[in-house]
């Protein structure tokens, strides 16, 4: 597995790349680590006025680069890359289509709050464009040295079409060699008020809700013919927030979300479920692109 | 599988409480912990804030020609018996450590027969009364359509094609279909499908809006009062009077949330007393002096087939189109709210119903992504969208009131039934002047239930055999109490 971590000099930077290497140490495959600068006048021009500026951008890439070897794991093959592109988005998606990436790896804005993901501008262009899947890091993400991934999550919903979703999450886990935990969330929404129904109408509907998960995890689960171990966990709340803490997670987790079926055929692409997932989960996520079904979430 | 049980023992079979709150539970355990958060004034807000908007803005175009002007002194009959229903209906309530709907409450204390019954009736106070609400919404849209643009939308596309002469239904006039109505009612659903939610602060914003317009209309239509208008003001009679009162007891639907609050009130036995009380009195006050403006400003004889009837009259008076406009708006979008509100009810005591096999499985799905049971809701709003679009409100609102006085009636008789019954299972709130005031319940409900025409009574019967069927084919077999293994699954 090859992931290529999209590296800045800062905070979420080197998150990222902290993930980058857990990922790859988990998976026994390498990283490249890559930092995207301006794209400068690329044809002769008079008195070669941009030349210094590209002078200056080469320079602060290799200062970028050089900070990010002192980081990285020295265990992990890594290389380093330096491209220039109009955006970060399209620099990330040439370098990762050039290197036959498997995965990009990108770290969460600083307006989260820690321990929380929130969308930068690449991180947001590349979340809806992508062909190959997503892990992010929220902020703060420090993973032990040395640590490992325990166990990888997916989001279930219980909809028709997750049970193929889950299976496309096998391959991730065997490349971790890991169980996988079947994680739906149950958000208890607000009671309307006033209403004639009763003042708990809403928990009527959140404990249905919660029995369809359970028979529908339960469902996987019996007919479950992979080597890779699976369980399941309902994680309940009143917020999406209370509800994925509730679900209890390892310290070296990483939790599989789906795209929008909303969104492109083989792309990523975050529906709202998925957005909110993203945004309040503790632990990594790693998007995988809309595949042969409508994904969970 | 409880192939030897009769039909006798099915009817009076009860919900064990047990269920009931394992159903509602907090986090889906076994038992939710209590929590009781509404304070007095709250639930005030609750209770006015579900009452206003339904009927007021609407109503008197109806009964004004059935009462005269005496339709005031209707206001105030069917605020009466409202009040001695939520009475009643609070007790029963109280009796249950859970909040639900009446059908609920009945299911665990009456029977199984009972509570089907009351739901069959629940669907008329909420599902009938959705559509009501439609219609007279759509004409409110007309009107601001008609304010703004100088032309209303086409009357072939605004009116019902059925048409009410009296109560004598025919095909004809110049309908074909009530689109915005039918549109609303979509819009709702729509919503509730995606998981919207009035919040407990939009409701408070909503009631200053409609407290707020009719205001308007009061300070307004107080410049244009002539005493003479009120001349003669009883020209039915009693008879009259009566007949609008049953008629007009729908405006008081939406007082019961007071009482289904139930556990969730601080002190109960203080609270919900006043709070019912104090609702009643600010809505009654409230549509007597609406009602006592209006009718001082034009003749009694005016206000038969007035469509947004109340911004018409300010156009009337004021001769210029604003305040019109400010009344009919938030006419627009409270009654919107409070269509939301009440298609919600419906969809979730549809959903209480389903849990209990009492009507098909599938409207308690939930669709794991939205969240919201979306059959269920898509069932409703096919339901109450054609109402709307096909009936015209004359009768509606009258099977609105039909249904709501049953199912009290059945609540209060319900509430003696338990005192001898179940005299030590505990009670948050007991009526007070019993049994007075539950026979008062009673008695009251029949007499406007009496009132009622013709057409509204066979109209409740076909949808009574047609809930009998429903039962006797279908729920009876299918109840999740034939399944005792299954009970707590």
């Amino acid at each position: 597995m090859k992931y290529l971590v999209g590296y800045s000099s800062d905070q979420g930077g080197s998150e990222a790349l902290a993930l980058g290497g857990l990922l790859a140490r988990s998976s026994g495959g390498s990283i490249v680590v890559c930092t995207v600068v301006p794209e400068t006048w690329g044809h002769p021009s008079m008195a070669r006025v941009d030349l210094e500026y590209a002078n200056f951008l080469d320079q602060h890439a290799k200062k970028v680069l050089s900070k990010a070897r002192e980081l990285v794991d020295k265990n992990v093959p890594a290389e380093f890359v330096a491209r220039t592109a109009s955006s970060g988005r399209e620099g990330l998606l040439q370098v990762a289509a050039d290197i036959g990436a498997d995965c990009i790896v990108l770290g969460s804005a600083r307006a989260a709050s820690l321990g929380r993901f929130a969308e930068g501008s690449v991180t947001s262009g590349i979340l809806r464009s992508a062909s190959l899947p997503v892990a992010l890091a929220p902020k703060g993400y420090q993973p032990r040295p040395q640590a490992r991934i325990k166990r990888v999550s997916c989001a279930f919903s219980g909809a028709g079409d997750s049970v193929g979703f889950a299976r496309r999450s096998i391959e991730l886990c065997q490349s971790f060699n890991v169980p996988l935990r079947l994680a739906t969330l149950i958000v208890r929404d607000k009671q309307m008020y006033p209403t004639g129904a009763g003042y708990s109408a809403e928990n009527l509907v959140s404990n249905q809700m919660k029995r369809q998960a359970k028979v529908a995890q339960d469902e996987v689960i019996g007919g479950w013919n992979s080597s890779v171990g699976l369980t399941g966990a309902i994680g309940d709340g009143k917020t999406w927030r209370a509800a994925i803490d509730s679900l209890g997670w390892l310290d070296e987790e990483v939790i599989v979300v789906g795209s929008s079926g909303l969104g492109p055929f083989l792309r990523v692409f975050l529906g709202s479920n998925s957005g909110k997932i993203v945004c309040n989960s503790p632990v990594p996520c790693i998007i995988l692109p809309r595949g042969g079904e409508v994904e969970a979430l | 599988m409880g192939a030897g049980i009769s039909l006798g023992q099915r009817l009076i079979r009860r919900k064990p409480i047990g269920n009931l709150v394992g159903d509602a539970a907090e986090h889906g355990g076994e038992h939710g912990e209590l929590n009781r958060s509404i304070t007095l004034f709250q639930l005030i807000m609750f209770g006015v804030g579900s009452t206003i908007g339904t009927g007021i803005f609407f109503v008197m175009a109806q009964t004004v020609p059935t009462a005269g002007p005496a339709v005031i002194v209707s206001f105030a009959i069917a605020g009466i018996v409202a009040g001695l229903t939520a009475l009643c209906y609070a007790e029963m309530a109280s009796m249950i450590p859970v909040s639900g709907s009446s059908y609920s409450y009945a299911y665990a204390t009456l029977g199984e027969g009972v509570a089907f019954f009351v739901a069959s009736c629940l669907i008329l106070e909420y599902g009938i009364s959705a559509a009501a609400v439609a219609v007279g919404w759509s004409g409110y849209l007309n009107k601001v359509f008609e304010i703004v643009f100088g032309s209303g939308l086409p009357a072939a596309m605004t009116n019902a094609p059925i048409v009410a002469d009296g109560y004598s239904l025919s095909f004809g006039g110049p309908g074909y279909i009530n689109l915005p109505a039918a549109v609303l009612v979509f819009l709702c659903c729509l919503l509730l499908m995606r998981g919207s939610k009035e919040s407990a602060k939009a409701n408070a914003i909503m009631v200053m809006t409609k407290m707020g317009v009719l205001a308007l209309f009061v300070v307004i239509a107080i410049t244009g009062f002539h005493a003479s208008n009120l001349q003669p003001f009883a020209p039915f009679g009693w008879s009259g009077i009566s007949a609008a009162a049953g008629t007009i007891f729908f405006t008081y639907v939406g007082l019961d949330a007071v009482s289904t609050a139930g556990e969730e009130v601080i002190n109960p036995k203080r609270n919900l007393p006043i709070a019912i009380i104090c609702a009643l009195v600010i809505v009654t006050s409230l549509y007597i002096l609406v009602a006592v403006t209006a009718l001082g400003v034009q003749p009694a004889a005016q206000f038969d087939g007035q469509e947004a009837g109340l911004a018409t009259i300010l156009q009337n008076i004021t001769g210029s189109n604003w305040p019109a406009l400010v009344l009919a708006g938030g006419a627009v979008i409270s009654v919107f709210s409070v269509t939301l509100v009440v298609l919600y009810g419906q969809t979730r005591i549809l959903f209480a119903m389903s849990r209990d096999g009492m009507i098909p499985e599938i409207f308690h799905r939930v669709n794991p992504r939205t969240m919201t049971p979306v059959f269920n809701t898509l069932a409703v709003a096919l339901f109450v969208g054609a109402i709307a679009a096909f009936v015209p409100d004359a009768v509606l609102w009258d099977l609105t009131s039909m249904g709501t006085l049953v199912a009290f009636m059945v609540v209060s008789a319900g509430v003696m039934i338990l005192r001898r019954t179940k005299p030590d299972m505990p009670r948050g709130f007991k009526v007070p002047f019993y049994p007075v005031l539950p026979i008062l319940s009673i008695v009251s409900c029949m007499y406007l239930i009496y009132n009622l025409n013709p057409t509204t009574f066979k109209l409740f019967g076909v949808w009574l055999v047609f809930a009998a069927i429903l039962y006797l084919t279908y729920s009876a077999r299918n109840s999740r109490l034939e399944r005792p293994a299954e009970v707590r699954a």
